[in-house]
């Protein structure tokens, strides 16, 4: 319906906006022009849907020329923003792969047209998955209220629900989770009074009912095993309070954390003494590309309030049999944060198995209302650490996760007003560079500033969620099936 | 005269419809005001497509583009009132087409008075009378079909489209279309089987894929039940019409004259029954908060003599902007420290968490007030409010996030009523000007910083005072949260921290509280004379207790005298369970 709506609207508005001549500047300026968003210089796949964009400043009209390196190329007229026409900007783009194209904007200010410098943008061939899902919730999360998550093509500006907690009100749908982007294998907890953990395995569908006597909670802080026949759990107690002074909002802090490892295939709860400690908050748990390795935050406990700004986590590992479904005896720091004055959060390796990025902040596991979270990128094999200051800004950068071929990741940043997350795309070249992010692009760009939910979680999908809502109501309306635990 | 002829049927619609503005504009303004602040409605694009997430989006849409008007004076009455009108004259028309009776005029008065009854839920939007008028409107151009076969299609494809469009509006199509009355395109009952079926699944066939729950899906763009009355009077409306066509012709007059007081009754016994005027006596109390007058907070609030937090609550705000709270504390119903704040909790209801953020901003508390303002607005029955859209701007504003603010204002900036409000406000980040308002509001602000819980309202209230003893009002609050929960000790430890050496008259009370602590503690006549207490004052205590000592602690006996002392507060209040 709405794809319909939109192809509709969109040849609408290309009828009117037909003018599409090249405009002669009576002012031409040096600087390029200030965009939002801000595509300058970013780096994008080839599949993305056109970067739609406004110019900062008022104007009656807008005008863009775009070229490839062989001068092809078309302009597009406006009167409040860019909105390139989609066939033409997808073979564009194709014809330029690898390379570059060159944009020229032009506004028209008093009856004047001037024209700013012209900006690059780089196409990658690296391609990226089909899309994203994500939650949109409003920045307020102590109790539910309107949410859910969807799912969006990148090559299009068609976003679509996955699940919304309107199916069951008084819900809280979070953490969705898939297996190496693949929807196949989903994760996505329910809270409330009819909640569980509904686990997709290929075609089977199961409602979980994950508390158990030795754990602290539902599981919480979800990441499946590259092989799909294990997930890692956190199970956190978590609590949510309020600062007194501006600049600062909110603050989520565990007041005890463990890590667990649910075995799919024989629903079980396997436990391990280290990832369970009393003195220790555990969590954030993932695993390692090759599935052997469990890597976890860990910090040691502290009292709350009073030490609640010493709670600093390290990044640590521990061996994972997936064959035997045991775990190594010996945990290794393998970032210590602390030592820095620093705290590790969403560790995140790369599907290839070089790179661990994370959130870098200055306390806490809950990066999301930290202003000074950055996102780091730790190189497996040199062990070398370093600020992905291409893609930092100076508000937080939070959640992220990794394209399936690892070239590109997409990441959490309230960067456009400090209170809502917006989705933010990055290249990664075979040397750990990061290009330019870009933020999601939408068919109008004044979208994310009328939208009132925040982007969280954002994660790569390589081929749409199909998730069948009957069997989810129904299951939803089942006992589940209670996890075991591993004697 | 023939009946065709008679134009007066017009005074009995005018009628209705007069009487429902003047019951709207006199008695129940408020409900509509608080109708347009829980909806935003923006002229976007962007905004207009998010209507085809659910069923029913014209009448969505239309229904929340005339909310909009709402906000002004005398506009939701006006808005209402022309509905009435449209709807009357739709189903009159209707009525005469299927019927060709004599009254339909006086039968269409039926519905008309359902949708004015049900209008006085806040539950009821608009959008149903909207769909309402659009399945009529439908309806009248399906009746231009003539061929019996293509008017069965046709009323197929009409039941889809209308859900699309109307949503549960649709069962109105369904009832004209397979009721008896409607004599031209009367279906075989195989054919009206079929289109009861469809219409009974429609919604069971989408309400998946419009994420909504079985009853939602029934029921959308209405949020209850009770919104279906309406389809339900057109019912009774086509059937009476149809049933009593030999009495409309043998007794017009009787008819004519006797129904509609019938129907006033029926309207009257309705409001009755459903409008809340209870609500709507808080809800100007809100609303009248929200405008920026306290003194109309007070006079109605004395007018009403409510017993309830909400009227505890307005009153307390509107008490404490104008440096009044610990002078009148006691001279208002006060259930505890309940009417100080009111709790952003899942246990409450959306009112309570949408209402909430007032006394935050008052003291200070913007993260608060913030975090109660983003609550209110999610768990509104739309997830959208003006009006709080307007205070996350403000909030904003004061605590200097600007691009925050910005956003907010940018989307009001799309709104036609707000619009002025919002660019005022955008050119004071342009100019980067900071007027008297936002450098109070600033200057209440904590510049250090402390964690506490969504509930811990008094030590965030200390640490504000703390920050900034200046802020009276938080001050104020604090005091009287302690007065109002009898924590006399820690009451008097802080007037002397916060209040003392400020050597300001000394509101009543404060000094009755001070007595009851000063007295408690065996003090000095010197430390008594050292907190200024008037000697008028010394004395109502020393009456009071002696009062209180020769009638047992009766306090029938000392109501009269000191019913509004903090003495008999102190003495008698009990708290029992929060109230609804």
């Amino acid at each position: 319906m709405n794809r319909k709506l939109y192809i509709f609207i969109s040849i609408l508005v290309l009828a009117f906006s037909a003018c599409r001549h090249a405009i002669v500047p009576d002012t031409t300026k040096a600087n390029q022009p200030d965009l939002f968003p801000d595509y300058t210089g970013v780096t994008i796949p080839v599949s993305i849907a056109p970067l739609n964009f406004n110019v900062n400043e008022a104007h009656s009209a807008i005008h863009a020329e775009i070229t490839g390196t062989d001068q092809s190329g078309f302009s597009v007229s406006g009167k409040k923003f860019i909105q390139w026409p989609s066939r033409k900007w997808s073979e564009l783009l194709a014809k330029n792969t690898g390379d570059s194209i060159r944009i020229t904007v032009s506004i028209k200010q008093n009856g004047n047209w001037i024209q700013y410098a012209p900006f690059t943008i780089y196409i990658s061939p690296d391609p990226i998955d089909y899309g994203l899902a994500y939650r949109l919730v409003a920045p307020g999360y102590e109790v539910y209220s309107k949410m859910g998550i969807y799912q969006r093509d990148l090559s299009t500006f068609q976003q679509s629900p996955i699940i919304e907690n309107t199916l069951v009100p008084g819900s809280c749908v979070n953490c969705h989770s898939f297996r190496l982007t693949d929807p196949g294998y989903l994760n996505i907890h329910m809270r409330g009074p009819k909640g569980g953990t509904i686990l997709k395995t290929g075609d089977e569908i199961n409602l979980l009912n994950t508390k158990t006597p030795r754990t602290l909670s539902n599981f919480v802080y979800p990441f499946w095993h590259p092989s799909g026949n294990f997930l890692a759990y956190s199970v956190n107690n978590i609590k949510q309070v309020f600062h007194e002074t501006k600049g600062k909002r909110v603050e989520v802090v565990d007041l005890a954390s463990d890590v667990i490892v649910y075995d799919v295939k024989n629903n079980l709860t396997l436990y391990c003494d280290q990832l369970m400690s009393d003195s220790v908050f555990e969590t954030f748990p993932t695993f390692s590309s090759d599935g052997r390795t469990l890597y976890f935050c860990a910090s040691d406990a502290k009292e709350f309030p009073s030490e609640y700004q010493q709670v600093r986590y390290n990044l640590c590992s521990l061996a994972f049999d997936p064959e035997t479904a045991t775990f190594g005896t010996r945990i290794d720091t393998v970032f210590h944060a602390s030592a820095l004055g620093k705290s590790v959060t969403f560790p995140r390796p790369s599907p290839d198995g070089r790179y661990i990025m994370f959130t870098l902040t200055d306390y806490g596991n809950f990066s999301i209302w930290h202003d000074e979270a950055d996102l780091y990128l730790l190189d497996v094999q040199s062990g070398e650490c370093r600020a992905m200051d291409a893609v930092n800004s100076n508000r937080t950068e939070s959640y992220h996760s990794w394209s399936s071929n690892s070239r590109w990741f997409v990441f959490s940043s309230r960067r456009i007003d400090g209170l809502y997350t917006r989705p933010f795309i990055a290249h990664l070249d075979e040397n750990g560079n990061p290009g330019k992010p870009f933020l999601l692009p939408q068919e109008n760009p004044g979208h994310h500033d009328a939208l009132l939910f925040s982007y969280n979680i954002p994660e790569f999908i390589n081929q749409p969620v199909k998730l069948d809502m009957h069997q989810v109501e129904h299951l939803l309306h089942t006992e589940g099936t209670k996890v075991e635990q591993r004697e | 005269m023939t009946v065709k002829n008679d134009k007066t049927h017009w005074v009995y619609g005018s009628a209705l419809v007069l009487l429902s503005f003047v019951f709207f504009q006199s008695f129940y303004a408020y409900h509509l005001f608080f109708k347009e602040q829980v909806q935003l409605f923006l002229y976007s694009a962007e905004y207009f497509l998010t209507y085809f997430d659910k069923p029913g989006w014209l009448a969505r849409f239309a229904g929340d583009f005339l909310t909009q008007f709402f906000y002004l004076r005398g506009g939701g009455p006006a808005v209402l009132s022309a509905l009435f009108l449209i709807e009357w004259l739709l189903i009159t028309k209707i009525l005469r087409q299927i019927n060709h009776s004599s009254t339909p005029y006086l039968w269409a008065l039926i519905p008309v008075g359902m949708d004015w009854v049900l209008h006085t839920r806040l539950s009821h939007p608009v959008s149903v009378s909207a769909g309402t008028i659009l399945v009529l409107l439908f309806f009248l151009a399906y009746r231009c079909i003539s061929n019996h076969k293509i008017a069965f299609i046709a009323g197929i494809l009409l039941l889809f489209a209308t859900y699309w469009l109307a949503g549960s509006a649709m069962y109105i199509l369904l009832i004209l279309l397979v009721l008896p009355a409607n004599k031209n395109h009367r279906f075989p009952l195989y054919k009206q089987l079929v289109l009861v079926l469809l219409a009974s699944f429609i919604p069971y066939l989408f309400y998946q894929k419009y994420l909504l729950t079985l009853q939602q899906a029934y029921l959308f763009p209405a949020n209850q039940p009770s919104s279906l009355l309406l389809a339900a009077s057109i019912l009774l409306a086509v059937l009476f019409d149809f049933s009593t066509k030999n009495i409309q012709q043998n007794h017009y007059r009787i008819l004519r004259f006797g129904l509609p007081p019938f129907i006033l009754i029926l309207v009257a016994f309705g409001l009755k029954s459903m409008a809340n005027f209870n609500l709507e006596k808080i809800l100007s109390l809100d609303s009248e908060t929200y405008f920026g007058h306290p003194d109309q907070v007070l006079r109605l609030s004395e007018k009403y003599q409510l017993n309830n937090r909400y009227t505890a609550y307005y009153t307390n705000l509107a008490l404490a902007q104008s440096g009044q709270l610990p002078e009148k504390l006691m001279e208002v119903y006060q259930p505890a420290s309940d009417g100080l704040f009111l709790p952003v909790s899942q246990h409450e209801n959306w009112l309570t968490i949408l209402f909430s953020n007032e006394a935050f901003y008052l003291v200070g508390d913007m993260n608060m007030a913030q975090h109660s303002a983003m609550l209110g607005m999610t768990f509104s029955p739309y997830h959208r409010s003006s009006r709080m859209v307007k205070r996350l701007a403000d909030i904003n504003l004061v605590t200097g996030d600007y691009p925050a603010a910005a956003k907010y204002l940018r989307m009001l900036n799309k709104t036609l009523l707000h619009k002025k409000w919002a660019t005022d406000r955008l050119n004071l980040i342009r100019n980067g000007e900071s007027p008297n308002w936002l450098i109070r509001k600033r200057q209440q602000i904590a510049q250090t910083d402390s964690l506490r819980k969504a509930y811990d309202h008094l030590p965030s209230v200390q640490f504000l005072v703390g920050q900034n003893p200046e802020n009276t009002i938080a001050r104020d609050y604090l005091l009287c949260h302690l007065l109002l929960n009898k924590e006399i000790g820690a009451f008097r430890q802080l007037y002397d921290r916060y209040a003392r050496q400020q050597n300001l008259p000394l509101p009543s009370a404060y000094s009755e509280a001070l007595l009851v602590s000063l007295f408690q503690a065996g003090a000095s006549q010197d430390e008594l004379a050292s907190y200024n207490i008037p000697s008028r004052k010394i004395r109502e205590f020393i009456n009071y207790s002696n009062l209180y000592e020769r009638s047992g602690g009766n306090p029938e006996k000392l109501v009269e005298l000191y019913g509004k002392s903090y003495w008999f507060y102190y003495h008698f209040a009990t708290k029992t369970a929060m109230e609804p």
